[in-house]
């Protein structure tokens, strides 16, 4: 199994901070990979460093086999790489399908003009956006709602816009930011389920930051613990759970929701 | 209704001008930039213009090509704002909102005080006894009606294509756009070259109407007028700029007998429409339909 | 171009850079107090700067012009400079109050886009601008030489081989300038409205956190910027003429460039940016003299270029 990502000695400044600093990290092929950890270890922050939103201060970042560190967001995502955020920001006035379309249309190379004149190959592109759009809409249980505003979605099917839209990328790695916040324990199980199945369908490696612990140990094969900028423990969720320096870690910080 | 064309001719083809001014804002818009520099472009088209119709060394290519001289001239301008906006839009479009917006502004000034400097431009006289093609101003209604037409088609056609959604999706969240593969920087800029390049083509068709042409049409007043035509008329729709300047052209020109008051009341009327008609006049009408609907 | 490089040469444009740049940066700290409180960008403040300089007029000189409605009109009373400096400068304070009712707040109520708050302001100053029209008509208005009082009109001092001036204009706007940032310094660091301000600008909630009533907080804000806008605008009124009602207008883009530059929303960097582009101006070479208000905008494209949060503009970087 080869390495779809790979970290070497990441880090990042901001400032006087150290918000992440020296993270090795490798996630294979075809895995879920989970990094949890306290509010405000890193974990956005790291993420922001695979996606290209944020710089690296020190350190290299591979992706299939090529090193991305300091390409643009937009590269990053067209070679594959998509994301949710934690806030989801989703584009509020456009409708749910126009949602989906748009990460299509970023991929088709046709012009503007070519667009606008109508010509065969801008046709043909739009059908097919089109027709995988509406399947991808689909898919998430948003189709009866495929016109509405992504604004006036309930916050529960925002997150499945959310990924939908990530999933038109036709990514081979999936990122997702904190995907269970706000849902309770019948909706955690579907979207394990629904992580798993989507894992298995499209052929995606897929990586996601967690608070909910129970979900990653359930759902991830690999699982990194961050504390302070550092890993401090990797590997199965079995080894991780007994982990003196992770059990620490959690136990010092109050409650976690 | 001889009268009525002859007093509200002139009104008219303002009208479409103003409009198209306000649609080379638009663009832009349309990736969330707000890009005051349409009118810049436009002086520029003008002056372009002006100079093609008036300088003596181009005498023979006016004789040979008689009335095509005008169409080789909007090409000219559009080739020019084509290639400077490309100049300003690749740094600028680099910087984010306010600060787009103050580069566009100090671009247009540092436009006057250039154009200002140079002979060919005439000064601060500028160029004057500029060759009509019509005897009538209603007849540019022949220049400015297809030119709109045209663009209003385009931004038809764009919107329901995929660069009209990339653009939307550029408005409503920039770095969520970035993520999903949107190469933002290049369509912000593709939507800035196209406005300016529109606004030169209607500077170039406005020199003749106008007879002469001088810095004086580059302002900052102007510029205002046209931000205003989009707020007012509506700046998420291709109709919005051409409603909003139907609404502040004849809005002077029927407050005529209010003489003084005029600017006064555009004032007014600028303050009550940001703070009643937030979404323009069209949103006005598609308020209803605005929530559940995209 | 060795005999132009004398020491009296670099004092003299030293100080007519300092003399010009301290009053943009007093109009430019107008501009950026309202955009640390609102985080947006003032039009009329270019607006109130022109009152300020027509109302102190009036109140110094006490006659109206040839034109507009108050043609020919005498005030009973001429008041001292200083005492229509200052009483000008309340009155655009209160000014400031009155735009900020007009064209923010209502839009504020409503949480309205900051384009839409940006185009209100304009709104309002072309109403303030016009309204100044129709009163005082649109000729050039000049303050009349003997108004500071019985001062000679310039200092002489050898420098070197060479002279330098300083026209007692010159030395009134750097000191009353100075005089209104030290003000406005003490203001900021030793009273509650001036930190609770200070704090606002770091993190535009608060005001409310800090239980201020946001809308006196707004207020106070806007009036001290009136105030610093009116101010500005009598001294290059006196300084250059009044030349026609939108006056304003030129010298409020330029120091929108002046805020770019220094960095929006930082204090130092409006005095900075102003002193820079001050300094700008008057080092321009003479050749170059018909292409002077152009340097404000070149300074400003170079440095956004370079350096786009300006010169002290903090970084900020989007929170995802």
């Amino acid at each position: 199994m080869s390495a779809v990502l790979a970290a070497r000695g990441l880090s990042k400044a901001f400032g006087g901070l150290m918000a992440v600093a020296e993270v090795d990290l490798e996630v294979r092929e075809g895995e879920i990979f989970g990094l949890i950890g306290p509010n405000g270890a890193g974990k956005t922050t790291l993420f922001n460093m695979f996606t290209g939103l944020t710089k690296p201060t020190r350190g290299s970042v591979r992706f299939l086999d090529r090193d991305i560190t300091g390409k643009t967001p937009d590269a990053i995502a067209r070679m594959g790489m998509a994301r949710t955020f934690q806030n989801i920001r989703l584009f509020g006035g456009m409708s749910v399908l126009d949602n989906v379309r748009v990460p299509l249309h970023a991929l088709d190379r046709a012009g503007l003009l070519r667009g606008v004149l109508g010509t065969a190959a801008s046709r043909r592109h739009e059908r097919e956006a089109l027709a995988q759009a509406r399947e991808l809409v689909e898919m998430v249980g948003l189709g009866d709602r495929a016109e509405h505003s992504a604004a006036s979605l309930p916050y529960g099917l925002r997150r499945r816009l959310e990924m939908a839209r990530a999933l038109a990328l036709g990514p081979r790695l999936l990122l997702l930011d904190e995907p269970a916040a706000g849902m309770n324990e019948a909706e955690k199980d579907e979207l394990s389920r629904f992580i798993r199945a989507m894992r298995d369908r499209f052929a995606l490696t897929v990586l996601l930051i967690e608070h909910n612990v129970p979900l990653v140990m359930g759902l991830c094969q690999t699982v990194a613990v961050l504390n302070f900028g550092q890993i401090i423990a990797k590997g199965a969720p079995r080894e991780i759970q007994n982990d003196p320096a992770v059990i620490e870690a959690y136990l010092g910080v109050a409650q976690d929701a | 209704m001889e009268d009525f064309l002859a007093r509200y001719g002139f009104l008219l083809v303002t009208i479409l001008q103003q409009g198209l001014l306000g649609l080379s804002l638009y663009f832009p818009l349309m990736a969330g930039q707000l890009s005051l520099a349409s009118i810049g472009f436009y002086a520029l088209g003008g002056y372009v213009a002006a100079i093609m119709g008036t300088h003596p060394e181009l005498e023979a290519l006016r004789e040979s090509l008689g009335f095509f001289m005008y169409p080789l001239e909007w090409l000219a301008a559009l080739a020019v704002s084509t290639a400077l906006g490309l100049a300003l839009g690749y740094p600028a479009l680099r910087l984010r909102g306010i600060y787009l917006a103050l580069a566009t502004i100090a671009f247009v000034q540092i436009f006057g005080v250039v154009v200002l400097n140079l002979p060919i431009a005439g000064g601060a006289i500028g160029i004057f006894d500029i060759p009509q093609p019509f005897e009538s101003r209603l007849a540019y209604l022949w220049f400015f009606g297809p030119l709109l037409a045209l663009v209003l088609l385009f931004l038809w056609r764009m919107e329901r294509t995929g660069t009209g959604r990339l653009l939307r999706a550029i408005r409503e969240d920039e770095l969520a756009a970035r993520a999903m593969g949107v190469r933002v920087t290049a369509r912000k800029v593709q939507a800035f070259v196209i406005g300016c390049a529109l606004a030169g083509v209607v500077g170039a068709m406005s020199a003749p109407l106008l007879n002469t042409w001088n810095a004086r049409q580059g302002t900052f007043d102007a510029a205002v007028a046209c931000l205003a035509y989009v707020l007012i008329g509506g700046a998420r729709s291709k109709w919005g700029p051409l409603l909003g300047a139907a609404l502040l052209v004849s809005l002077p020109e029927l407050l005529r007998p209010l003489q003084d008051s005029r600017m006064i009341l555009n004032g007014v009327v600028l303050v009550l429409a940001c703070v009643y008609m937030p979404r323009g006049i069209v949103g006005l009408f598609a308020g209803r339909s605005a929530g559940r609907q995209a | 171009m060795n005999d132009g490089l004398t020491l009296a040469w670099l004092l003299q444009n030293l100080l007519n850079g300092l003399s010009i740049g301290s009053v943009y940066a007093v109009f430019a700290l107008g501009y950026t107090l309202v955009f640390s409180v609102l985080g947006i960008i003032n039009f009329a403040h270019g607006a109130v700067f022109t009152l300020g300089a027509y109302l102190t007029y009036v109140l110094a000189v006490g006659e109206f012009g040839l034109n507009g409605l108050l043609a020919g009109v005498t005030l009973p009373f001429k008041l001292p400079f200083a005492l229509a400096l200052l009483v000008g400068a309340l009155l655009s304070g209160l000014a400031g109050v009155g735009v900020e009712r007009l064209a923010f707040r209502p839009l504020r109520k409503r949480g309205a886009d900051a384009l839409l708050a940006l185009v209100s302001s304009l709104g309002v100053a072309l109403i303030l601008v016009n309204c100044i029209q129709y009163l005082f008509g649109a000729e050039i208005y000049s303050f009349p030489p003997d108004v500071l009082g019985e001062l000679p009109p310039a200092l002489l001092f050898h420098v070197g081989e060479g002279l330098v001036a300083m026209r007692t204009i010159q030395a009134v706007l750097f000191g009353v300038s100075m005089l209104m940032l030290t003000l406005l310094v003490w203001f900021i660091h030793f009273t509650k409205h001036g930190k609770a301000l200070l704090a606002t600008a770091e993190n535009p909630d608060t005001a409310s956190l800090l239980g201020i009533s946001v809308d006196a907080f707004v207020l106070g804000t806007f009036f001290i910027s009136g105030l610093l806008g009116g101010i500005s605008g009598t001294l290059i009124g006196v300084s250059f003429g009044l030349a026609g009602p939108y006056f304003g207008v030129a010298y409020g883009l330029k120091v929108l460039a002046v805020i770019v530059l220094g960095g929006l929303g930082s204090i130092p960097g409006a005095v900075l940016g102003g002193l820079v582009i001050g300094l700008g101006e008057a080092f321009l070479p003479p050749e170059l003299s018909s292409y002077k208000e152009a340097v404000a905008y070149t300074l400003l494209f170079v440095v956004l270029l370079v350096r786009p949060q300006g010169l002290l503009g903090a970084n900020a970087e989007e929170k995802v």
